[in-house]
């Protein structure tokens, strides 16, 4: 149950602001642009804000984190509500100063991204890395862990809840859903402040983000429970949403559109994508590479002694060998899907946009009713079936010798193997897809798509994030090859999901704004 | 979405321009197109005629103005006006993987026509446009002629009520040049027809409205007989029967001394004059013509061909 409501929660956090993006998207036709103008404008903030909180608390102006009471409690709230304030209505001031158009559904739209990236990274990605460290904690002793009496109190009390009543994780989502709506409603304050030029209103949202955020971190550390904790922030909310909604209600664009259902077309393009796999034979080139690395990678494993043995030289040295097992056969395919599949992805996925536009056949069928953003979900969409059918293949060939090999086999561990494998494809394929959308010609389109690549690889060596980028699907696919069960890491697949989701409308911005 | 009922025409653009860092491709473009008329946009290459249909289209973005295809805006970045045209690229590129008929339908499903519909309409507009016999080839063997051809084809499949044609000619040999021209013009009056070419006979031959880019400007627009109307010279050709030299040299003399005379010009009894008093010259010619005694054979005045006209506006 608990793995349910984990899913259950990242899917509603991360896919909530995706969906009401699309409302406002199809019925005002606001660009996808601002909505990651929106997330970036959040992801500026913080790399000010958080070194900012760091230095105060070091500084002794706040407290650091544990529990709080009397007046550092109320002093690290209002400092801390005055920093988030400061950083994040600066930084959306800032957006709506060098905003071109700046119409209300806009500051909708900026809301949302602002909103919806917070959503997804700290409703989503840190209550899947947090659900997977109280997992790993069952069964754990933690009177052994080297902590103070206060935080083993509250790692206690978290647990219990967690493990015995995994449905209040919902309360996570209804808390992101109530800050969504006051980013969205702070947003359109400081957008009012701009398009009316009254300065006094950006230090109205500034005041009121710090209210906010006070109050929060006051009820936190004052032993309510979660409801209790939402309706406080809810109620504190409201004044402001309501004052939002009434200025929506008056300056709305009076015609909204009414879109025909778009699935037609979709599944006209969804079709054309797969027809094309099959008929330029792409399906058959990664299907082979699958099968042939699915049929190799245990027949490897457990044959190499005998091939190092063959080999003279080296003759010597086969009997350090340790005898192989059904660990080394998973170990090896995970190890050539990750190598290969790598560069498979690349050379399949850079062309997908780029080659089109290169050919010109994205012009003959974009200005036709087809939205730009099926042209290039349909394309991810097709991969994603090619890549799937590919790693199922492989994973039958790779199960069953290594069954053949090395005698019965759990099912259950290799089966989430492949699963995190299919996330770690789909990240690179999304990332390599938004590279293709950048690029006018499919060669640049590669280089995009390589530079998204490496940063994805640079991610994986900073501390804290690294454990959340895509190697760690693989670290963790590698630990139930090893163990069966292992540390899990939720956290990187919820990354893993929040980073398809970002390219794919990164790309659909770029398609959006793209002469074709 | 703010939709634009231009009372004036089915395609309409307002202020339409786009630059390229300091070149200015298109300026200011304010255009209607009537209903039901075949309008031939003219220009020299560079005019800017296929940045306006690439803007028309969304293809590209405009960077001020606005346009309105059937009174839909095609300038904000929806994609709601697209079934109300077609239109065919400059270079129409197709998935060479494909057949024809596999390309018709994926455009029909585009289109979400309704499947009975969708395959009479393939077989309907591949033999209008001659590729019946090639339905099921593979479009990577087809010539460019035959690609010209389709992607005629996939602009017409769902009966729009606006065609938009990039050069739709210019491709094909004299044959099927001939063949799409009158399909054209039995399209006339049923669907406006908006074509950029530089075939000036072609223009000529299908045309009822015509409008003249030069240099991102739009010189001229009218309909066809005004527009050779206004350009018309002031000149009249006259050709007698007898080849008598010395008569119509007599003939010449006479005209030279006429004071609304410019200038005369005779080559073997054929006779050119440019007038410059026009109403006099209707009154006066043919009476000083009869006159001379000799038997008249040709008298007419110039009418200008719509190449001079293109050539003088866009000097």
């Amino acid at each position: 149950m608990v793995a349910f409501y984990t899913i259950i929660i990242v899917l509603l956090t991360v896919f909530s602001p995706v969906l009401a993006g699309i409302w406002l998207h199809r019925r005002f036709v606001v660009p996808w642009r601002i909505f990651l103008l929106g997330a970036l404008v959040f992801i500026l903030s913080q790399v000010v804000h958080i070194p900012l909180n760091h230095l105060l608390e070091d500084w002794g102006v706040m407290a650091r984190q544990g529990a709080l009471t009397g007046p550092v409690l109320w002093r690290t709230a209002l400092v801390g509500g005055l920093t988030a304030g400061l950083c994040e209505e600066l930084a959306r001031l800032v957006s709506f100063i060098f905003m071109k158009k700046r119409k209300i559904e806009d500051g909708l739209m900026l809301g949302i991204g602002h909103g919806g990236i917070e959503s997804m990274v700290f409703g989503g990605v840190l209550t899947a890395a947090a659900a997977g460290a109280l997992l790993d904690l069952r069964g754990v002793d933690i009177q052994t862990l080297e902590m103070t009496q206060t935080q083993l109190q509250i790692l206690e009390l978290q647990m219990d809840v967690f493990l015995n009543q995994p449905w209040t994780l919902i309360f996570t989502w209804v808390e992101r859903v109530i800050a969504m709506f006051l980013h969205v409603s702070l947003s359109i304050l400081v957008w009012k402040a701009v398009v009316e030029r009254k300065p006094a209103l950006v230090l109205l949202a500034v005041a009121y983000h710090m209210a906010v955020d006070a109050v929060v971190i006051v009820v936190a550390n004052s032993g309510w429970v979660h409801y209790q904790a939402n309706l406080a922030f809810l109620l504190v909310s409201l004044p402001l949403v309501f004052w939002a909604l009434r200025n929506w209600l008056q300056q709305k664009p009076a015609v909204g559109i009414f879109h025909k259902s778009s699935a037609p077309v979709f599944i006209a393009a969804f079709r054309k994508e797969i027809l094309g796999q099959i008929r330029t034979k792409r399906f058959l080139i990664v299907l082979s590479i699958f099968a042939g690395f699915g049929i190799l990678s245990p027949l490897l494993a457990r044959f190499m002694p005998e091939i190092i043995g063959s080999i003279e030289e080296a003759r010597d040295f086969a009997h350090l060998i340790p005898v192989p097992t059904a660990a080394d056969s998973y170990g090896q395919y995970i190890k050539n899907l990750s190598q290969f599949g790598f560069i498979l992805v690349l050379l399949l996925g850079m062309g997908a946009v780029a080659g089109e536009q290169e050919h010109g056949t994205a012009a003959m069928i974009l200005s036709k009713p087809m939205p730009r953003w099926i042209f290039v979900f349909s394309k991810l969409l097709a991969q994603a079936l090619v890549y799937f059918t590919g790693l199922l293949t492989s994973a039958v060939f790779t199960f069953g010798y290594t069954w053949i090999l090395f005698g019965p086999q759990d099912a259950g561990p290799f089966i989430l193997i492949n699963l995190l494998l299919f996330l770690w494809l789909l990240t690179y394929a999304g990332v390599t897809l938004a590279g293709s959308t950048l690029g006018r010609t499919s060669a640049a389109a590669a280089g995009f798509g390589m530079g998204g690549m490496v940063l994805l690889l640079v991610m994986g060596s900073i501390p804290m994030l690294g454990q959340l980028a895509p190697g760690g699907l693989i670290a963790w696919a590698n630990q139930l090859a090893w163990s069966g069960t292992g540390s899990m890491n939720p956290g990187a697949a919820a990354m893993a999901l929040v980073l398809i989701v970002m390219s794919m409308l990164g790309s659909i911005a770029v398609m959006e704004k793209k002469e074709i | 979405m703010e939709n634009h009922m231009s009372p004036e025409g089915v395609i309409s653009c307002r202020s339409l321009s786009r630059s390229f860092g300091e070149i200015k491709a298109l300026e200011n473009l304010n255009l209607d197109v009537p209903a039901g008329s075949v309008f031939g946009f003219l220009g020299r290459n560079g005019a800017g005629k296929t940045t306006t249909m690439r803007l028309l289209t969304g293809l590209a973005f405009p960077t001020t103005g606005r346009a309105w295809i059937a009174g839909i805006e095609t300038t904000n970045g929806s994609s709601a006006s697209r079934a109300v045209y077609g239109y065919l690229p400059q270079e129409p590129a197709f998935y060479g993987w494909m057949t024809a008929e596999e390309f018709l339908d994926y455009v029909g499903r585009i289109f979400d026509m309704e499947s009975v519909r969708k395959h009479y309409r393939i077989e309907q507009v591949l033999d209008q446009v001659g590729l019946a016999e090639s339905s099921r080839r593979k479009i990577s063997g087809f010539s460019g002629g035959m690609k010209q051809r389709l992607g005629i084809a996939q602009a017409m499949l769902h009966e729009p009520p606006v065609l938009i044609l990039d050069e739709p000619t210019s491709a094909l040999d004299p044959a099927g040049r001939s063949e799409l021209l009158d399909l054209l013009v039995e399209l006339k009056g049923k669907v406006t027809v908006f074509f950029s070419s530089h075939i000036l006979a072609d223009v000529d031959r299908i045309c009822d409205h015509i409008a003249v880019l030069h240099e991102g400007k739009l010189l001229e627009v009218a309909a066809r007989e005004d527009l050779l109307a206004r350009y018309a010279t002031d000149a009249v050709e006259i050709q007698f029967v007898d080849s008598d030299s010395e008569a119509c040299s007599t003939f010449v003399r006479k005209l030279q001394q006429e004071k609304w005379i410019e200038s005369v010009v005779e080559v073997s009894c054929s006779i050119r004059i440019l007038v410059s008093d026009r109403e006099t010259a209707e009154v006066q010619l043919p009476k000083l013509a009869v006159d001379s005694g000799l038997l008249l054979k040709r008298y007419n005045w110039v009418q200008p061909s719509l190449e001079e006209v293109f050539l003088e506006m866009s000097q």
